[in-house]
């Protein structure tokens, strides 16, 4: 004789069927469950860069803030005009998903957002108080390639992919 | 007690850099990547576009030791003693460095002797052909291959293992 009863449908019951696999309700909620956990993993992921990206925006005001000869080698503060375009870069960085590890006034005079690896390959953008910017790929044996900032979004979008290729560790290509 | 670094007077500007000779330069502890390494933009090259004074400043082992770099008198009367120090041979320099529109300089140490610092020297730079090694601005791609040809090269120097310093306070 059969010890199991058909639930009443209309009744939640841990219970289901001996062969749960092939119960199409469990097989949905199954599936409604991944969903879940999967974008929660991803909302997870996006909140935890989104807050690097507002500390990193933060870090690059706090800039303002950075005297003349900060270092003791006379390099002087940050310009107004640097964290500016260093700001507007690093929005750019935050819309293509890559954010530098480090933001901190450049020796040179300026800012430098720094990016490294597990690899051998690192990189730089770099904005001067001269209003130069330019993005300085390179790798720890001494090779390097600079590229200016360009204007262009459509180019800075493709130089940016390069630059996540490159810290994925790309081979340097050196003129 | 603390030994001062050498003034002006005390060294001799003539005497040639030695292949084996160190040159030692400050690193905020706060700019290190993973295992002592540095990021290219720790060099300034500001003076690159002034003049040779202007250019990366180290102190040369010959008449310094590390310890000198966090020293006031070697830092424009600033307190860095919290700072670390690295260090460079001088046949680690690169010989030359090329810009991306192919002009070439050669690279090599200068000493400029400061009052209070008498190690004081630049990492200058000039044309590669100029014989007369006439200071040259280098193009910001030749400045950025150099500044990571010193990056990849610079060292931490272990002030604690220093014999060194050693030597210098027990005498």
């Amino acid at each position: 004789m059969l010890s199991f009863a058909p639930p009443d449908t209309n009744v939640p019951t841990a219970a289901d069927s001996f062969e749960r696999t092939s119960s199409r309700d469990l097989q949905v909620f199954d599936s409604q469950f991944r969903e879940i956990v999967h974008s929660s993993n991803c909302r997870s992921q996006f909140l935890t860069m989104y807050d690097m990206f507002k500390r990193q925006a933060n870090l690059l005001t706090q800039l303002s803030s950075v005297p003349d000869d900060w270092n003791g080698y006379g390099s002087p503060a940050p310009s107004a005009e640097a964290i500016g375009i260093a700001k507007t870069i690093l929005n750019t960085l935050w819309t293509e998903r890559l954010l530098p590890r480090r933001v901190l006034p450049s020796a040179e005079g300026g800012v430098a957002l720094v990016f490294s690896s597990a690899n051998e390959n690192r990189a730089v953008i770099e904005t001067l108080n001269s209003n130069e910017a330019f993005i300085l790929i390179y790798d720890r044996s001494g090779n390097s390639r600079t590229f200016d900032w360009p204007g262009s979004r459509q180019v800075q979008h493709e130089y940016l992919l390069s630059l996540k290729d490159h810290l994925k560790g790309a081979r340097l290509a050196v003129a | 007690m603390p030994v001062l670094p050498l003034r002006d007077s005390d060294v001799d500007s003539t005497r040639a850099f030695a292949a084996d000779e160190l040159l030692y330069r400050r690193v905020l502890p706060s700019e290190e990547l993973a295992d002592g390494e540095i990021d290219p933009t720790r060099f300034n090259s500001l003076s690159f576009k002034k003049e040779l004074d202007g250019a990366p400043s180290v102190l040369r082992s010959q008449f310094a030791i590390p310890e000198d770099a966090l020293h006031s008198d070697c830092a424009g009367d600033k307190n860095v003693s919290q700072q670390k120090v690295y260090s460079i041979r001088v046949d680690e320099l690169p010989g030359q460095i090329k810009a991306q529109d192919g002009k070439a300089y050669s690279v090599y140490p200068v000493h400029r002797p400061l009052p209070t610092c008498g190690a004081h020297s630049v990492i200058g730079s000039c044309m590669a052909e100029d014989l007369t090694k006439t200071y040259a601005v280098p193009s910001q791609t030749a400045r950025n291959d150099l500044r990571v040809k010193l990056a990849a090269k610079m060292r931490p120097v272990d002030l604690a293992k220093n014999p060194a310093i050693q030597d210098a306070t027990s005498t």
